[in-house]
């Protein structure tokens, strides 16, 4: 086959395995190289150190094991920061396996910040209905959640004191692959005007930036690069800074082939071009 | 409005609200179907006439002692339980979903057609789960939290993440074959995505970091987003906000027409 | 919870009325339609996969019962009913258990007003599952063991978008898709043959059937559409102007939509 033909048409098995190449290569790397930080990651970073002390923030996590390369690690920067920072905060989850993966991850660091869970930080744990539940928080917190992802009433807990309703909640944080964020803006963000930042997938983030620009949101964890950049804040190596690399590395592949097959095209219009040109 | 119960009045509660239920669906059965569309017309405008009412009224301060500051109108302390009916008949018709895979399933399963064998590994996995989930709840001892924890996090979590994680194939073969410069439009489409994508690279970052600041890969990626793709979203969305708006009022006001709905005389 | 601001109250039900209005004028006046190329390209779709004698597969996306997913189901009822003429077969698979009910319902009456009500079979309407991979990995084998000619994607999706085009693409399936979310045309853009963008989506159904009804609430959309362009440029304008004229008109202007 012409070599030019077939530059344009390579098999996708092939393309699969080099991208496998490209995402796994740089596991065995060490390289660590500094990432500016973005306007919308600095703001929401900004806005949670202006928080009072104690202040009690809502980090809802929306996300599953198959967003987990990029939600996780946005959820463990920000979880870290309310640890650091001392604020009291109750993850909120619409997706059952959220509930689970982000209470591990609570409890793994807890330690490693010395916050307690019930004092410093609760787990409302899994939510059915989206809206409706968001539509009841906002009348009234503690009969809402009403128990914790132990059955523990929340009323009861210390983390818990002085929230009656949406209006006591300092902060919304979103962490998701999908539109709940939407839901948070209408129900909750809309009727208290409390400040909201998000952390979406890549994919989701550019229809976020509307919402940045007209104050609904006061800032943005885009995706792994924004994780990074969120580590690189709070000021640990984590998970997305470990996996820039391969994302990176899977970008420069993915730019390379398109650069390629187009090269190829382009070649071989010339060579036709000429062909015809030779024949009359 | 609507408090929990417990202890009897809630077996009670729930007696009366079954009762309640298969005597409106035998009275939805019995009705001639003539009188049904105006019927279900008739329910689908009062639904939607709370809501709007409820939105669009003025409101005033609704002090409770939870939240003195409240605000809101007459209609607004029946928002919440109104919604709660939406998870009831989601929590119904799961049941409907689920009697409907068990039926296809073990059709074909008890017929040995094509692919019996997926369909029996698709309903022993379904009751696996289900008989373990309801162990775990109700005796969460070391065996059942275990099996629980290797099905739900160790084989579900795995098997998403495994789906999620083909996009990345896909996405690549997909731009590969996509992004070709067959016409102006398709150039500046190819640019754009080269740009944006250079933006999210570190090493990209890295050796632009130098030049001055407004030709740093990132800097432009964030233009493209923001000051671009942003407003090109915002339009998008304006039309499909009037779109959906326009189905909505339609199917409200009972004017939809074609499809599923009857056609125009 | 939320209520309408000034703005809101004066906006909404303007562009409500507008809509209504526009749609009982069509009822006594015809209506002109432009072409949209993805919705021509359905019939092609259909007659592709006629012509083959393989099935075709409808997916209407992750939706509960909501607007965009009874849009979808408006145009997978016209396909329905193209493709009972020719006797070619559909397959449904559905992810939301409120919507099956519906959606069986609306495809059997689809077989029912073709006068073909033996070609409906309740195992190409199926429920797969409410989570999202385990509803992709379901369609994807779907589209794999099927070999389906025509795939057509309309209603809400996410990250299962690229999943379900690039398989569809991988047996040489003709496709077209439509959808709301705007993250995910991108994605179609790059896999599908033909892209129904914005709100082309909700111009489907009177662009298929050619009701007067349909036709008019179109016109009416477009008419809301240039009240809205109008109010950006007048917004535009003021704060272009401030330095001119003066900040507290183009306050006063932001203060209205905030």
């Amino acid at each position: 086959m012409d070599l030019l033909r077939l530059l344009q048409t390579i098999d996708r098995r092939f393309i699969y395995a080099l991208l496998l190449l490209a995402v796994s290569a740089p596991f065995f790397l060490s390289i660590r190289i500094p990432v500016p930080i973005s306007p919308q990651t600095q703001a929401l970073y900004n806005a949670i150190e202006a928080l009072p002390p104690n202040s009690f923030v809502l980090l809802g996590a929306d996300w599953s094991a198959g967003s987990r390369g990029e939600n996780r690690p946005q959820t463990e920067a920000l979880m870290r920061h309310l640890m650091k920072r001392k604020l009291r905060f109750a993850l909120l989850c619409f997706d059952p396996q959220a509930a689970t993966l982000t209470e591990t991850m609570a409890k793994r660091l807890q330690s490693e910040y010395g916050v307690q869970e019930g004092v410093n930080w609760v787990n409302w744990g899994y939510k059915v209905d989206l809206e409706n539940f968001l539509k009841a928080l906002v009348l009234n917190v503690p009969q809402t959640v009403s128990a914790d992802i132990n059955g523990t009433p929340v009323a009861n807990l210390p983390v818990m004191q002085g929230i009656q309703t949406a209006r006591d909640i300092r902060m919304i944080l979103d962490v998701t692959p999908s539109e709940t964020f939407k839901a948070y803006i209408q129900f909750v963000q809309g009727t208290y005007k409390i400040p909201m930042g998000l952390a979406p997938t890549s994919v989701m983030a550019p229809e976020a930036f509307n919402y940045l620009d007209s104050g609904q949101l006061i800032g943005m964890i885009n995706g792994l690069q924004g994780a990074i950049e969120y580590e690189q804040k709070v000021g640990y190596v984590g998970q997305a800074t470990r996996a820039g690399l391969s994302s990176s590395f899977a970008h420069l592949l993915i730019i390379s082939l398109i650069l390629l097959g187009n090269l190829a095209m382009l070649l071989q219009r010339r060579q036709r071009a000429r062909l015809l040109e030779g024949r009359r | 409005m609507f408090q929990p119960v417990q202890g009897y009045r809630w077996y009670g509660y729930i007696a009366g609200a079954l009762l309640v239920s298969l005597v409106v669906v035998l009275i939805l059965q019995q009705t001639p179907p003539r009188f049904r569309k105006p019927l279900i017309r008739a329910i689908t405008l009062l639904g939607g006439l709370f809501y709007a009412l409820e939105f669009f009224l003025p409101t005033h301060p609704m002090p409770t002692p939870e939240d003195p500051q409240r605000v809101g109108n007459f209609l607004t302390p029946y928002v919440v339980p109104f919604g709660n009916t939406s998870v009831i008949i989601a929590a119904w018709t799961v049941g409907l979903g689920f009697i409907n895979l068990v039926q296809v399933h073990s059709r074909r399963l008890l017929r040995g057609a094509e692919g019996a064998f997926n369909s029996a590994v698709l309903l022993i996995s379904m009751a696996v789960m289900i008989v373990v989930h309801i162990l775990q709840k109700v005796h969460p001892n070391a065996i059942n939290k275990n099996l629980h924890h290797l099905l739900f996090d160790g084989a579900l979590q795995s098997l998403d993440a495994t789906m999620f994680s083909i996009i990345a194939f896909y996405i690549v073969s997909a731009a590969y074959r996509a992004f070709r410069v067959r016409s102006v439009e398709a150039t500046f489409l190819l640019v754009t995505a080269v740009l944006v994508m250079l933006g999210q690279i570190m090493v990209a970052q890295a050796v632009t970091m130098h030049l001055p600041h407004n030709l740093h890969v990132e800097v432009i990626r964030d233009w493209i987003l923001t000051k671009a793709n942003a407003p090109a979203t915002r339009a998008i969305a304006f039309g499909l906000g009037i779109g959906g708006l326009a189905v909505a009022l339609r199917i409200w006001l009972g004017l939809e027409r074609g499809s599923y709905f009857e056609a125009q005389e | 919870m939320e209520h309408a601001s000034l703005t809101v109250q004066i906006l909404l039900p303007l562009i409500s009325v507008i809509i209504v209005a526009t749609i009982l004028m069509a009822r006594r006046r015809q209506l002109f339609i432009r072409r949209i190329q993805g919705l021509t390209a359905i019939d092609e779709a259909i007659g592709r996969a006629t012509e083959m004698g393989r099935p075709m597969l409808c997916c209407p996306g992750l939706g509960g019962i909501d607007v965009p997913t009874l849009q979808a189901l408006s145009i997978i009822t016209y396909i329905v009913r193209a493709s009972a003429r020719f006797g070619t077969r559909v397959i449904v698979p559905v992810s939301d258990p409120t919507t099956f009910p519906i959606i069986e319902e609306a495809i059997r009456d689809a077989y029912v007003a073709e006068g073909r009500p033996e070609q409906f079979n309740s195992n190409d309407i199926r429920f797969l599952s409410n989570r999202q991979f385990a509803y992709a990995a379901s369609v994807a084998g779907l589209i794999w063991r099927e070999q389906v000619a025509s795939c057509f994607l309309f209603g809400l999706f996410y990250a299962e978008s690229l999943i379900f085009a690039e398989t569809g693409q991988q047996v040489g399936a003709i496709q077209v898709a439509g959808t709301p979310s705007t993250t995910q045309i991108p994605f179609f853009i790059a896999a599908c043959d033909y892209v129904i963008i914005g709100d082309e989506f909700y111009a489907a159904s009177a662009y298929l059937s050619r009701e007067p009804t349909l036709l008019g609430s179109l016109v009416g959309q477009d008419i809301c559409k240039g009240i809205l362009i109008l109010l950006v440029l007048i917004g535009a304008a003021l704060v272009s102007l401030a330095p001119l004229i003066g900040p507290p008109a183009g306050q006063w202007f932001f203060k209205l939509f905030q």
